[in-house]
């Protein structure tokens, strides 16, 4: 829909606002309607022929590196594309596939052509085919056709590009454009890769042209230029790729074939224009092209006769020297430009060389910037003395490929003038690290070492031992540790009975432990006397009581701090019988102290092991080197 | 059962089994030291001699078997610069940098080997400065002092604090001191680690080309001169994707690449 002015066809409205239709347009609709009722028609009326296929090819006879052209005809089937089988000494190509349709007095005939490019890369008699598709249920067989490959073409010529492209090539192929066949080294040389394609052939999805050369090296390709051109009075749009081709390596070699791939549009025609305009839609077939090959020769440079300041530049240069301050003091530094330019390898090339650099401290030229066709240096010199009135000039050492000799570019001088300078100092310029003038040091490398160093397995480093990374824990839990022991502390200092009750537990094991050790070595009373002492310090300790005088009623007061009754009993028990030791002057025993020690310790393991309730508090305790006792 | 018991009782028992069984690898350790050192001696005369492939097999051979140090690299690395491989004589000496960094003796092989080949370097310089696992061991210990010190912060408060309850002077400094050591150590090791774990490859073959596809017939995109040093960003079918130090990236055919 278009509200675009035009031929108003008809009085046609939608709504509010009309429908306009161009004129053209209108009667190509009408058109695809009569089409579509005369094709319904039709085909009941129209009678098919009979399927066939035959093969041709443009010439029986060829010499290596050229090409033929196979063509394989399928008329009136609905059939698979032909199968084209590789054959040693051949290499095939699809260069595509056209279609017809003809109605004949109400005859109707369609045929295929199928396109492929065959090379010749040995001599020999060749047999092609019969080749074989299915046509629907039935297969039907082409004629074997025979080739015959001669010899003559000798490898590294140069092959036409009309030849090698053979019929296909007229209408589309690929030629490379070398303008020199002899190349030195390092040489930069341009070259071209042209497409041509023939006014009637349409192609899209082009590729850039590759190469599988080593020797040569080849700049990456920028848009490539389109033109025309008529050769041998056909027009051609020609699509141009310039590069530039280096080699790399010394020797002969046959550049080339460039390879390039697209797709080749073929339109399925069917004689009438109408149903062309309409229903005749484009085909994509993939076409590979090759392009001929080209020697070319990749000459080592001169060794004799090479300068030993040789720059390594290869081509043609011209060498420009500019800088200031040229007003200067000693020991001021002149800062130089050096630009190289002209047609060669810019990239690699070194700096020009100072001729005469005496009275000047001389730095290495940096490289600046290498682009636009010039390569820009830049060098710091410090005229040490005041007699020096110039700098310069600079040459460059290059090898000239036009004239095949080594040539020096020279630049002018820069005058200066150098003023005393009463601070200066020229020692402070001598570098002790050079050598003695005109010693020629040697150049290798270290030798080897003599100890195997520091050993280790390959595929056990450090940082793929588990127990490394566990280690790491270990600092971790250490800080937690201490935190955690930290807070511990400072909840005693907070909490004072919890922290009698550790003490007094702690001592009352160290008391008992004396005691059994005392039990050996000393009678039995004396070892009486110091149980009983610290069965009571653990009470006065831990209950906050006076030890003096402590006998078995202590445990009216132990009843009120939810002490169990089994063991205010036992406590009664102790008190009991030390009383009786000691007041009756019964015998006493080393067996019965023993017992007694036993009881002592059974009832403050006992004391300890029952949380004690003060103001709503768990008094929870921990002896020191003793057993974990019982918390809540 | 006894015996575990008693163990689990006396540490010392532990220490004296531990002690015991070392005594006893002793020997076996010894002698497989024993057994490289001669390796190495022979394959050190055999390049006094001359015969520099004889060496590079021995050499090998303490690969194949499991050993590596930046010496042994380093001499695998002049043994393959005097058989003219330049690639592998450059491969072993980045190996031979990752152990033995600060080597005068290397940096000026390397430096001499690799000349003429441009922009060799990646990533940043501080992951030179020392061997990976010489920084793991010194930033673990790092750690070990510093929270040994911190522990000592957290409980000995009386030795390292004044009247007032802070830290005196020299402790404070001293803690300061180990944690910017510790955390300089731990930068340096991820600087490093980053570096190690990148995928970088030598160019070990002469005249290869990156191209723009990982095909033989793809346009050649620009020439890898034997021991240049590429990263590989991916692999795919016999051809690596690489880039060179000035970031541009083109396939190559695996063949040519040896990972340092």
């Amino acid at each position: 829909m278009t509200n675009q002015p035009g031929p108003r066809i008809g009085n046609y409205k939608n709504g509010e606002e009309g429908i306009y239709l161009k004129k053209g347009r209108f009667i190509r609709i009408m058109n695809i309607l009569a089409i579509a009722g005369w094709l319904m028609v039709v085909p009941a009326t129209v009678t098919r022929a009979v399927p066939s296929i035959t093969a041709t090819i443009d010439s029986n006879r060829i010499a290596v590196g050229a090409t033929a052209e196979l063509t394989i005809t399928v008329n009136d089937a609905s059939h698979s594309r032909p199968e084209i089988p590789d054959i040693k000494g051949l290499r095939v190509e699809n260069a595509g596939k056209s279609t017809q349709v003809r109605i004949v007095n109400g005859q109707f005939s369609s045929s295929n052509t199928y396109t492929y490019v065959i090379t010749a890369l040995s001599p020999g008699n060749y047999k092609l085919g019969p080749f074989s598709i299915r046509a629907g249920n039935k297969t039907i067989t082409t004629n074997a056709i025979t080739l015959t490959v001669d010899g003559s073409n000798a490898a590294g010529n140069n092959i036409p590009a009309a030849t090698s492209s053979s019929k296909l090539g007229d209408r589309l192929f690929l030629e490379v454009d070398l303008p020199r066949r002899r190349i030195f080294l390092g040489e930069k040389i341009p070259i071209n890769i042209r497409l041509y394609i023939r006014d009637d052939v349409q192609i899209s999805d082009v590729t850039y042209p590759s190469l599988n050369q080593p020797m040569v090296s080849l700049e990456q390709m920028g848009k490539p230029a389109q033109s025309n051109r008529i050769v041998n009075g056909i027009s051609y749009e020609v699509v141009d790729f310039a590069t530039t081709l280096s080699g790399v390596k010394t020797g002969k070699v046959n550049l080339g074939p460039f390879t390039l791939n697209c797709n080749m549009l073929s339109r399925q025609r069917s004689g009438d224009s109408l149903i062309d305009e309409f229903f005749s839609d484009y085909e994509k077939e993939p076409v590979r092209l090759s392009s001929n090959q080209v020697a070319l020769e990749i000459l080592p440079l001169p060794l004799t006769g090479q300068p030993a300041d040789f720059s390594g530049g290869i081509g043609h240069f011209k060498v420009n020297a500019s800088g200031g301050p040229q007003d200067v003091s000693q020991g001021d530094p002149i800062t130089v430009k050096l630009t190289v330019s002209g047609e060669g390898n810019l990239n690699n090339i070194a700096a020009p060389q100072l001729v005469n650099s005496s009275g000047f401290k001389v730095y290495d030229a940096q490289r600046k910037s290498s682009e636009n066709g010039q390569t820009v240096f830049e060098q710091v010199l410090i005229p040490l003395e005041t007699t020096v009135k110039q700098v310069g000039p600079y040459v460059l050492t290059y090898f000239d490929t036009a004239a095949g000799s080594y040539q020096k570019a020279l630049t002018g001088a820069i005058p200066i003038n150098v003023k005393p300078n009463p601070n200066f100092k020229s020692d402070d310029f001598v570098d002790a690290t050079l050598p003695a003038s005109g010693e020629q040091l040697g150049k290798d490398i270290v030798f080897i070492k003599p100890v195997p160093g520091r050993l280790q397995l390959i595929h056990h480093p450090l940082r793929r031992q588990v127990w490394f990374w566990l280690l790491q824990f270990v600092p971790l839990l250490g800080l937690a540790g201490a935190i955690v022991f930290r807070q511990y502390r400072r909840s005693l200092r907070a909490d004072t009975p919890k922290a009698r009750a550790l003490r007094a537990y702690t001592q009352a094991f160290r008391g008992i432990s004396k005691c059994r050790n005392l039990l050996a070595h000393s009678q039995a009373p004396e070892v009486l006397e110091q149980l009983h002492t610290t069965f009571r310090g653990y009470f006065g300790m831990k209950y906050n009581l006076s030890p003096a005088g402590m006998t078995g009623t202590v445990t009216e007061e132990l009843a009120g701090l939810n002490r169990p009754g089994e063991l205010l009993q036992q406590i009664r028990d102790f008190f009991d019988r030390y009383d009786f030791y000691r007041f009756t002057g019964a015998k006493l025993g080393q067996d019965d102290v023993a017992r007694l020690i036993d009881l002592a310790e059974q009832i403050i393991r006992s004391d300890n092991a029952v949380p004690v309730f003060t103001d709503s508090k768990t008094v929870a305790v921990r002896p020191e080197g003793g057993d974990f006792s019982e918390r809540r | 059962v006894n015996a575990v018991n008693r163990c689990r009782k006396n540490p010392i028992v532990i220490m004296l089994a531990l002690l015991t069984l070392s005594v006893f690898s002793l020997p076996t350790m010894a002698r497989t030291s024993q057994s490289v050192s001669e390796i190495f001696a022979k394959a050190n005369h055999a390049y006094k001699k001359g015969d520099y492939q004889g060496a590079t097999g021995l050499y090998q051979q303490l690969l194949k078997e499991g050993y590596e140090s930046g010496n042994l690299y380093y001499n695998l690395g002049n043994c393959y610069y005097k058989l003219k491989n330049k690639g592998r004589a450059i491969l072993y000496y980045e190996k031979a940098r990752r152990l033995i960094p600060g080597d005068a003796d290397l940096k000026t092989n390397l430096a001499y080997t690799a000349k003429g080949i441009a922009a060799q370097s990646f990533g940043n310089p501080l992951a030179y400065l020392a061997s990976l696992e010489q920084l793991l061991v010194i930033c673990s210990g790092g750690f070990f002092l510093l929270a040994l010190m911190l522990i000592i912060s957290i409980l000995a408060t009386r030795m390292i604090r004044d009247e007032n309850g802070k830290f005196i002077l020299w402790w404070r400094v001293l803690l300061g001191a180990v944690g910017s050591l510790f955390l300089i150590g731990l930068f340096l090791t991820t600087v490093t680690w980053v570096d190690r774990v990148q995928p970088q490859s030598i160019v070990i073959g002469s005249g290869a080309v990156a191209r723009y596809e990982p095909n033989a017939t793809s346009t050649v995109y620009y020439q890898l001169p034997e021991g240049i040093r590429v990263k590989v960003l991916t692999t795919q079918a016999g051809w690596s994707m690489v880039q060179r130090a000035d970031g541009k990236s083109g396939w190559v055919k695996t063949d040519d690449l040896e990972r340092i």
